[in-house]
């Protein structure tokens, strides 16, 4: 993967609906700790049990996330983020993420996360929004008959 | 483990050497060595590439792992062909294992120190590393044992060479499963060291002269001992054949060999008393700043008192320094420092230790001497000298490269867009430049939006008239946007722009829009004339109306027209034109603009409420000090964090010495960016407040949030004072440290028929509280440019991050302080230790209602709350209830 550059990565938060309600000050300071990882078709991400660091900023691609069973919980797609759960509640990751395509992903490490809702609260709320928008497919397995 | 797997490994490697080397002395001979370690050399920098390149790609672990298994099959298949008699006087073959063992123990000693640096931090270091080395020394120990018992043959020793290293690859696995590495988020899932190109690494390099000083200290010590080396063999032999003409005699053969056999078991006793010792303790005490000194010390007192005395006594200190001192010190230390070097360069820089440093020192040290053997004893003073010099370059640069590294681990949200686009190396800066102009023509009006930004404040003197030529081909939208950009850029009054907006407004072909935005922009610039937009006074168009506003304005200050269209303005129910109000009432500094301002400040429409806080910080002077009570006020009360900055930034800009303890108390509930802010509103009222806010921040009946803002800013305005009195500021504040884990540990065992799980979790809250402020206090005190750095780093969780602030801490604080609270964050000494000290420092085991009734008197809300809480549960509990939950829970019960 071709190295992104500071404002390849700004403009990139600015897409996501985390970081869209920063300003320029800011994302340059979010962009400058992300770091790159890039992942081909079939690969694996994070394992399912495997301890948590960093939560994932999908660049391009598509990442497959799956449950115990290898089942698909869902798809996730360029702009939208996974792995953070385990950033907050510091268990273990919860489900395995596998590349679906040649994916580019930016992460970012839990202190960095950490520091950022404790300095930008937005950023703490657009995570809420997100939780809650999405706990159907979170949920889906202890909601179902 | 470690020090078993370290024992393991290092008995494999140092025995095949040894094997490998005595076969290719006996099979081949001496003549050929050349051959074999120019083969060697060569080969090495080809592994070193190799290494480079998996250390990017693999976990630590994984490399260690596979190292292991191949050291197990080369030897193990030596064996076999040697057994099979494959193997007979081929001397290629001789030459492979010479070879081989050479890497493999090279890459062994790199490898193992990189896979035991992820289980530990520095603190941890310090106290183990030492014993790991000798561990590693015991190793090549038993190996020369091994060897020289002779009962064994060759396939069977390279039998047991290959055991070593596949036990090794056992117990590393098992460590693995087993121990916890320590906490790094930094890494990636895959445990991979953190990823940095060639280019990117040699910058690094080069802006950390720790990093340069720490790449010359292998250097320096392998030329050191090559030296010393030739120094003391060379007067061995003239001490015990100097007097003989003829060849060396069986007798003085015996005597010399017995002297080198005696101090060499003397030297690895050293070695083992020093490493397993003295190493973690000499650390302790001094430091590992200064335990670098040390051993170039010794080196260059030696030498002195070589050139000056002909006596015996200096080449044996140089073998016990060379054979001895250095394998206990030395590496320790430099793996010690290289927790001080950038992050991203760690692992990376292990590699060209262990591969470039050590063996260019071996050159340089053999050049020398080749050229200069006369003077080996004078080079040997210099290079002492020269060492030594470098030993105190790292020594000042320590803290320096500590507090680098944290940085490096810590957001800092005190830059701006301008310091990081300035920041970007040449080639960075230009693809960045090509990248916001395409993003400029894009058709997304946000990322025009953030593309114009960022161009704006780009650190290019020639990029002003490039960005306006390219805002002339935007649509119309793009260019109302870039108008808006303009004016709040620092481009706003140049010539150029300004021609620009003139041309925009004059254009015939532009649209009414365009032409209006610009000549607002114009006339906040006052380069509109009243009389040609006068007419405008009463215009639909927004822009135009503001525009002659303006104008009319600045000709003729305190019109009645203006006020009254300003006052119709406010009035409005159109959101648009209360925000235009609002910021021309601020434009034009009216003489009602704040309190009708600071009305807006408190309005219900996020909006108008966001406008008024744009603008109110700009009005306020130390002349509008009337205004501090309302503000304060609306800082209470309001929690939209654009009001409340605000009202900080107007508060700092009053500096009015009566906000002082207003703010402090207000402190309690700011967000780190607000708690800046309210720092620098501190920080305007002057040196009258020291007092003050050294009385605040003694004053234990505030809260510890409060108390840490109030020492903040003193800090920063009188650092040496304040470092004066943070003995007597923190001095109670141990005491309730000692208090609140003592008895969070030991309330529950000393009263089993109660519940107190609620009581022992406040407790164990209140103290950890308690400790916070202590380590923010002495991280404000310590630190010298930036306080917060540090205390994040105290807190962090992050396992390396936190080994280095507890060192830095120790280096910047009081010893004494330093002293009584390092049993209280060490999470490696004993509950029962720590307990035991409590009672040492005065803590007294309360009986339950003793306790309650302080805690009912503390000033922390909480203790105070669940003081009484329990006290109103207690009764209910005794004695049926509490004996039946203490039942439930602990199975026996203390009756």
């Amino acid at each position: 993967m071709t190295q992104i550059s500071l404002v390849e990565k700004a403009f990139l938060l600015k897409k996501t609906p985390l970081f869209e309600e920063l300003e320029l000050d800011l994302l340059l300071t979010i962009a400058e700790r992300l770091s790159t990882a890039s992942f081909e078709k079939d690969d694996r991400i994070f394992e399912l049990g495997q301890n948590a660091h960093r939560m994932y900023l999908i660049v391009d691609g598509c990442v497959d996330i799956r449950d115990e069973g290898g089942n698909t919980l869902a798809m996730v797609y360029a702009v939208d983020f996974f792995g953070d759960e385990s950033i907050f509640n510091e268990k273990p990751r919860g489900y395995s993420a596998i590349s679906a395509t040649n994916t580019h992903l930016l992460t970012l490490s839990r202190s960095d996360i950490q520091a950022i809702i404790s300095e930008c609260p937005s950023v703490g709320i657009a995570l809420l929004h997100a939780y809650s928008s999405t706990v159907s497919f979170r949920e889906r397995e202890k909601l179902a008959p | 483990m470690m020090a078993v797997l370290a024992f393991l490994w290092s008995m494999g490697a140092a025995a095949g050497v040894k094997l490998s080397e005595t076969l290719f002395l006996l099979h081949v001979g001496a003549d050929e060595l050349p051959y074999a370690f120019l083969i060697t050399s060569f080969t090495l920098f080809g592994v070193a590439y190799v290494l480079l390149k998996a250390v990017q790609r693999m976990s630590a672990y994984s490399i260690f792992y596979i190292l292991s298994w191949l050291g197990t099959s080369f030897y193990g298949l030596y064996a076999i062909a040697i057994w099979v008699g494959l193997i007979n006087e081929d001397s290629n073959s001789f030459v492979a294992a010479m070879v081989g063992s050479y890497l493999f123990l090279l890459v062994s000693i790199t490898c193992y120190w990189s896979f035991v640096d992820e289980y530990y931090d520095l603190q941890d270091s310090k106290r183990l590393f030492g014993v790991f080395c000798s561990a590693i020394f015991l190793g090549m120990i038993c190996a020369g044992l091994l060897l020289s018992w002779g009962q064994i043959p060759v396939e069977g020793l390279f039998g047991i060479i290959a055991a070593c290293f596949a036990s090794a690859a056992l117990w590393s696995r098992l460590i693995k499963k087993h121990e916890q590495v320590a906490y790094d988020d930094t890494r990636g899932e895959d445990e991979v060291a953190h990823k940095v190109s060639l280019p990117q690494a040699l910058r690094l390099i080069a802006k950390s002269p720790m990093t340069l000083l720490l790449l010359l200290t292998p250097i320096l010590g392998q030329s050191m001992e090559v030296i010393t080396e030739y120094n003391f063999l060379h007067d061995f032999e003239e001490h015990f054949v100097g007097n003989l003409d003829l060849s060396l005699s069986d007798s003085e053969d015996a005597a010399l060999t017995l002297f080198m056999g005696r101090l060499s078991a003397a030297a690895a006793l050293l070695s083992m008393v020093i490493g397993l010792l003295l190493t973690s303790r000499l650390l302790k005490r001094w430091g590992v700043n200064n335990m670098i000194v040390v051993l170039p010390g010794i080196y260059f007192c030696t030498f002195l008192g070589w050139n000056l005395f002909p006596s015996l006594c200096f080449p044996i200190m140089g073998f016990a320094i060379t054979e001895g001192l250095s394998y206990a010190i030395q590496d320790n230390n430099v793996n010690l420092l290289l927790n001080a070097v950038p992050a991203k360069l760690k692992s990376r820089l292990r590699v060209c230790l262990g591969f470039f440093s050590e063996p260019t020192g071996m050159l340089v040290g053999s050049t020398v001497i080749a050229l200069a053997k006369e003077n080996s004893l004078y080079i040997g003073l210099a290079v002492a000298g020269i060492a030594l010099c470098v030993a105190m370059g790292l020594r000042a640069y320590y803290l320096q490269a500590l507090l680098s590294h944290l940085a490096s681990h810590a957001i800092s949200f005190k830059r701006t867009a301008r310091d990081f686009l300035g920041d970007l190396s040449g080639k960075d800066r230009d693809q960045s430049r090509m990248q916001l102009f395409q993003q400029l023509e894009s058709a997304d009006l946000e990322k025009q939006a953030l593309a114009l930004k960022m161009l704006l404040v780009f650190p290019d003197k020639y990029i002003l008239p490039r960005v306006l030529l390219a805002l002339d081909e935007l649509s119309v939208e793009s260019k109302l946007q870039a108008i808006s950009c303009l004016a709040d850029s620092p481009h706003s009054g140049d010539p150029r722009t300004l021609r620009l907006l003139r041309r925009w407004s004059q254009g015939e072909e532009e649209e009414v829009r365009i032409k209006s935005a610009a000549l607002y922009s114009l006339a906040k610039q006052g380069e509109v004339e009243s009389k040609t937009v006068a007419m405008y006074l009463d215009s639909p168009n927004l822009h135009l109306r503001a525009a002659a506003i303006i104008a009319v304005y600045q000709s003729i200050p305190g019109s009645s027209l203006v006020d009254q269209r300003l006052w119709s303005m406010l009035s409005s129910d159109v959101d648009a034109e209360v925000r235009m109000g609002i910021e021309l009432l601020a434009m034009l500094r009216h003489a009602d603009a704040l309190p009708r301002l600071l009305e807006f400040l408190q309005h219900p429409s996020k909006l108008l409420s966001h406008t008024a806080a744009r603008v109110i910080p700009e009005l306020m002077d130390r002349k509008q000090g009337r205004h501090a009570p309302l503000l304060l006020q609306i800082l209470g009360s309001r929690s939209d964090p654009v009001v409340r900055k605000a009202c900080l930034q107007s508060l700092a800009q009053l500096a009015d010495p009566g906000t002082l303890t207003p703010i402090i108390r207000a402190g309690l509930h700011f967000r780190p960016s607000e708690r800046r802010l309210a720092e620098k509103a501190l920080l305007n009222m002057g040196h009258d407040v020291i007092e003050e806010l050294l009385a605040h921040t003694r004053d234990t009946s505030l809260p510890d949030r409060c108390r840490l803002l109030a020492g903040r800013a003193l800090c920063r305005m009188a650092p040496q004072l304040f470092r004066e009195h943070v003995w007597t500021i923190l001095l109670d504040d141990m005491d309730r440290a000692y208090f609140y884990y003592y008895h969070c540990h030991t309330v529950q065992k000393q009263n089993p028929l109660y519940d107190l799980k609620m009581l022992s979790d406040t407790l164990r809250s209140s103290y950890y509280s308690v400790i916070d402020f202590i380590i923010q206090i002495l991280a404000v005190a310590g630190s010298v440019e930036d306080a917060e750095l540090l205390s994040h780093a105290l807190r962090s969780r992050n396992a390396k991050v936190h080994g280095n602030a507890v060192e830095t801490l120790e280096k910047t604080c009081d010893p004494q302080i330093f002293k009584r609270l390092c049993p209280l964050i060490d999470d490696d000494i004993p509950l029962q230790d720590v307990i035991l000290l409590c009672q040492q420092e005065g803590v007294f085991s309360l009986p339950l209602p003793d306790l309650l009734e302080q805690l009912g008197h503390s000033p922390v809300q909480a203790d105070q709350l669940i003081a009484a809480r329990v006290k109103t549960l207690l009764p209910q509990q005794k004695p049926e209830h509490a004996l039946s939950f203490v039942d439930e829970k602990q199975e026996t019960l203390p009756l």
